[in-house]
């Protein structure tokens, strides 16, 4: 099989991949420039950074790619808003939300002529997205990574959604190679977004521990967390994990009120920090359900080439 | 103000599909069984109904039917 372009709004990306943003630091600049280098969408997760840290993350992409870079924020965050506009400010390409639904967003990507992709699980919030003014819609289904908006499988929702709206629907979660990116598109997909592999590249902003847990787990390790977001997110097991299992006390000593509602069992931004820079004893590590199928650390450019080789071994 | 109640009253009806005695003032959305979708969608058909446009953050406080008919009171 040959991928087709993909579509949203005014923009054009030669091969329809998109990197999947990845909070707190995983998918900065580097991640996100190597991906649109290649003609994907690269995507730097905005999600716990300061608004100088998103200029200096937009602005260093830039210089890295002339290729489409988005942002993703989640709108869980009290500084959505702030977080969002910043980006829509620096000129970026498109905006994804995730967790929870913003409708002031539609209005900040009209003015600026933004194409806004928000992250949906049914038919019903992409129709809603739809009448909004979404570009258009990321489908993740339960195989995702990181925070889950439902239970269902990706190949239930996805053609769901492309029987009712009329959008560019871009499946998530479970896809880790060409064969998935072929099934995806044989759904009714138009594209399709990426994380757990990508976590899995020399660009990306996790700690050399954290891509080690990654190449080591196996389907057990893949566990749902009770986030203090108020969803469930889906993670690794690790030291971390059974100390929330054996229901010690985890409780962060500090707090500065960073999302709208927090149910403070833990902190969700410390803990993923942690990971990031390589705490694997106390950090909270997100993954997609099939990261046992990643067996090896690359160069974005050899996970395309790959990808690509294996859609077109493909029917 | 009873007019902005009936017409919410009405709306809040046809959305979440309850009865019309569930629906008083002080009720709230989650007493009503209405999910975080039911709520984006009853915003969306009160911005039309009244004309009046809510912000996120407008919307994120309002928790009863009662705040919704004051939130349209002062806004319209
Ligand atoms: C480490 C990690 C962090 C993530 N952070 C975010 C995030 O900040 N915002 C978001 O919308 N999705 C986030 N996700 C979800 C991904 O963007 C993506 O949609 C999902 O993981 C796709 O499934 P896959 O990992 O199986 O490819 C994260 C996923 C992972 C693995």
């Amino acid at each position: 099989m040959k991928l087709p372009e993909l579509r949203i709004g005014h923009l054009v990306a030669k091969v329809p991949i998109v990197q999947g943003g990845m909070a707190i630091r995983v998918s900065t600049a580097p991640l996100a420039a190597a991906v649109a280098n290649q003609g994907g969408i690269g995507v730097i997760a905005i999600t716990g950074m300061t608004v100088d840290e998103i200029r200096r993350e937009i602005r260093l992409a830039r210089q890295l790619s002339s290729g489409i870079i988005g942002v993703n924020c989640l709108f869980a965050a009290r500084e959505f808003a702030t977080l969002v506009k910043t980006a829509i400010e620096e000129g970026i390409d498109l905006v994804i939300s995730g967790a929870g639904f913003s409708r002031d967003m539609f209005q900040w990507g009209k003015e600026s002529g933004t194409p806004i992709v928000p992250i949906v699980s049914s038919a019903r919030l992409a129709k809603i997205a739809k009448k909004m003014g979404a570009a258009a819609v990321v489908v993740e289904g339960k195989e995702a990574g990181g925070h889950l908006g439902t239970d269902e499988s990706m190949k239930k929702i996805v053609p769901e959604v492309v029987a009712a709206v009329d959008l560019p629907v871009i499946a998530a979660g479970g896809i880790i190679d060409g064969r998935d990116i072929v099934d995806a598109f044989k759904l009714g997909a138009q594209g399709v977004q990426m994380a757990t592999r990508f976590v899995a590249s020399d660009e990306s902003g996790a700690a050399p521990e954290f891509k080690e847990v990654y190449l080591k787990a196996t389907h057990d390790d893949v566990v749902l967390i009770d986030s203090p977001v108020g969803l469930p997110g889906r993670g690794l097991k690790n030291p971390f994990w059974h100390k929330m299992e054996n229901g010690e006390d985890i409780k962060p000593r500090s707090c500065n009120n960073c999302l709208k509602e927090c149910t403070r069992r833990f902190c969700i931004v410390e803990a993923l920090d942690r990971a990031q820079k390589g705490d694997m004893e106390r950090g909270l590590v997100f993954s997609g359900e099939y990261v046992e199928r990643i067996k090896d650390v690359l160069p974005v450019k050899t996970i395309f080439e790959r990808l690509l080789q294996e859609v077109e071994a493909c029917d | 103000m009873s007019d902005i109640f009936e017409k919410v009253k009405a709306i809040v009806i046809e959305q979440l599909g309850v009865e019309a005695d569930e629906v008083r003032m002080e009720a709230s959305f989650e007493d009503l069984n209405a999910d975080s979708l039911d709520i984006v969608e009853l915003v969306m058909a009160l911005e039309e109904e009244f004309d009046i446009e809510i912000p996120d953050e407008d919307a994120e406080k309002i928790k009863t039917i009662g705040q919704a008919v004051d939130y349209i009171k002062q806004n319209k």
